[in-house]
């Protein structure tokens, strides 16, 4: 089963981070993304014409990452889990030219993009065209647009989660419009890549796992989707990140000098593979060896061992 | 051959639940008895569901403790997810930042007796 | 395939009886928009956030007439039982705060709604009739009748005899 993640942590500047990992990591969530808000990634100049210049371009913060010590993650430890701390961007995307900003090196250098569409227009952009792994709302105030269903569908196919953020439930001025845009985020998506997260500004906005996917319940997913929106849309929501920086977006090639020191083995059987399959019968005993301590991972070596022969 | 069935017919489902406040030593303006207590959770499920939503749903405190503020709540099944929504959504207890902390949810009540998530490592 | 369902509710509100009619209409003119905001309120209060989100996303007032006080409300199928639940607590609309909604046809289909409307209208005209004693009234109020009654025999006389 997938690990428990929030991919919403807010990170502010007075308060602290730290804090909110920890009731998270105590809760037990074993990947949380720290989510850096920026309202506007373009500046403005006083003509209202948006412009983009070197000593007006707006500060993007690097990412940020918690130092927790062992005995912090104390509580994964026990479970043989770790904590995994990714990066996430969220901007309001009140804007085409924003696009063009957000594909630069220091936004990019983020694990997650997140957008805010403010429009239709946006939202059909965002949902169609541009490479970003969430959209999400200003879930406490009204919908300024409907929510169609064939933007929301090819969302989907594309692998573009949805973002339910429940800490604005807990104000009662915004509860009725947080549970109306959920249920409208709902009955559009059908459950499919719905993600929820805390939204947390302060440790004690973040809740339980099990408490949230009961949240999902509520607002009418079925069972076994409420309990994804927790775990596996928000790892195959990663992963869609991931491709963002991979070359290709199926395989990526990294130096085998980058490999662990447990990962070095799969080197050298793969070039005794080599050497064994240009006829090579010196090697074959070695490359028999190395073959049945991977068969279970790679079964075709197998069967081109045996047409060979 | 063999077929494994899995019957729950259970009327109620227990739940082991704690309000966990901000800032703990702080003392509260008003100490949280078990009527409090009470009071916090159909008080979130009145605000949630409404006059008519939050009575239909009827919750019983089986056992509280005021020491750590935990207590043990029974609720008909079909209620289960309008409590336990109800309780999550909870920010506040007399103007103190607090949540409720769900710990252990079981439609019996053995089920409560022994929990292997809660190990809290010191 | 994914079909959404509705349920149409048919409402008469209700003044007391002893309040004149007359006066009601000029003055307290209904709008449909009154209305939905004084449903949602109700709505709130019995079900609290929940039950007018879910009110507020999926509900309408279709249909409005001030002078018969009736109201057409659409809402999707599953909210619909908190508007159902919440109806026989509403006491107050707009600006008219002594009244109480009669529900006097809930389907499925708008069709089947201003069918009912249409047979019920027509009844309720029967009843005016004997309750109106002033001449002048009385004698309007039958010829419209006369006039509503002919019209539809007209129809259906041309439909069946053949063109010549």
């Amino acid at each position: 089963m997938a690990a428990f993640s929030d991919l919403n942590i807010l990170h502010m500047e007075n308060v602290s981070t730290k804090e909110k990992l920890l009731m998270a990591i105590k809760l037990g969530y074993e990947v949380v993304a720290i989510n850096n808000y920026v309202e506007n990634v373009l500046v403005k100049d006083d003509k209202g014409k948006s412009k983009k210049e070197p000593s007006k371009v707006v500060e993007i913060p690097a990412p940020v990452k918690v130092h927790l010590t062992e005995r912090d993650i104390g509580d994964l430890k026990v479970k043989g889990a770790s904590l995994k701390q990714l990066s996430r961007f969220t901007t309001v995307l009140s804007d085409p030219g924003q696009w063009r900003r957000m594909q630069e090196d220091d936004i990019q250098a983020y694990d997650l993009l997140a957008v805010q569409p403010t429009t239709e227009k946006l939202f059909h952009m965002a949902c169609t065209a541009i490479e970003i792994d969430i959209i999400t709302f200003n879930i406490g105030d009204k919908l300024t647009y409907y929510l169609k269903p064939a933007p929301v569908s090819k969302a989907i196919e594309r692998g573009v989660h949805f973002e339910i953020v429940y800490s604005e439930g807990f104000h009662s001025s915004s509860r009725r419009t947080f549970i109306a845009n959920a249920l409208r985020i709902m009955h559009v998506t059908h459950g499919k890549n719905v993600i929820i997260s805390s939204g947390a500004r302060e440790a004690m906005d973040v809740r339980g796992p099990y408490d949230v996917a009961n949240l999902g319940l509520l607002i009418g997913l079925q069972e076994p989707q409420s309990k994804d929106a927790i775990s596996t849309n928000s790892r195959a929501c990663v992963l869609h990140a991931n491709t963002r920086h991979s070359v290709k977006s199926v395989i990526s090639v990294r130096s085998s000098s980058e490999l662990k020191a447990e990962d070095q083995w799969t080197v050298e059987a793969c070039r005794k593979e080599a050497s064994e399959e240009s006829g090579d019968d010196s090697s074959e005993s070695a490359a028999e060896e190395a073959d049945s301590s991977f068969d279970a991972a790679r079964p075709e070596s197998k069967r081109r061992r045996m047409d060979g022969v | 051959m063999y077929e494994r069935r899995v019957i729950t017919k259970s009327e109620f489902h227990y739940m082991r639940v704690s309000l966990d406040v901000q800032n703990p030593a702080k003392a509260l303006p008003v100490e949280l008895t078990n009527v409090y207590f009470k009071q916090a959770v159909t008080a979130a499920l009145t605000r949630l569901f409404g006059d008519i939503g939050g009575a239909m749903v009827a919750v019983d405190v089986l056992k509280y403790n005021e020491g750590d503020r935990s207590a043990i709540l029974r609720v008909h099944s079909h209620n289960l997810v309008k409590l336990w929504s109800a309780l999550t959504l909870t920010d506040r207890y007399m103007s103190r930042k607090c949540a409720f902390r769900v710990h252990q949810v079981s439609p019996y009540l053995m089920g409560l007796a022994v929990n292997s998530r809660e190990y809290e490592h010191t | 395939m994914v079909r959404f369902k509705n349920r149409y509710f048919v409402l008469e509100i209700v003044h007391p009886l002893h309040a004149s009619t007359h006066r009601s209409v000029q003055e307290q003119k209904l709008t449909s928009q009154e209305v939905y905001h004084s449903l949602k309120e109700e709505v709130h209060k019995s079900h609290g956030d929940y039950g007018s989100a879910a009110f507020s996303i999926s509900c309408n007032v279709k249909y409005l007439n001030p002078y018969t006080n009736t109201i057409f409300v659409r809402i999707r199928r599953g909210p619909h039982r908190f508007l159902a639940t919440t109806l026989p607590f509403i006491k107050k609309i707009g600006k008219q705060d002594n009244i109480f909604l009669n529900t006097l046809y809930v389907g499925a289909t708008v069709r089947n709604c201003h069918k009912f409307l249409r047979n019920h209208n027509r009844q309720q005209l029967a009843v005016l009739l004997k309750k109106i004693t002033h001449p002048e009234e009385r004698k309007k109020l039958q010829t419209s009748l006369l006039r509503a009654c002919v019209l539809e025999n007209v129809e259906t006389w041309n439909t069946q005899t053949p063109m010549q």
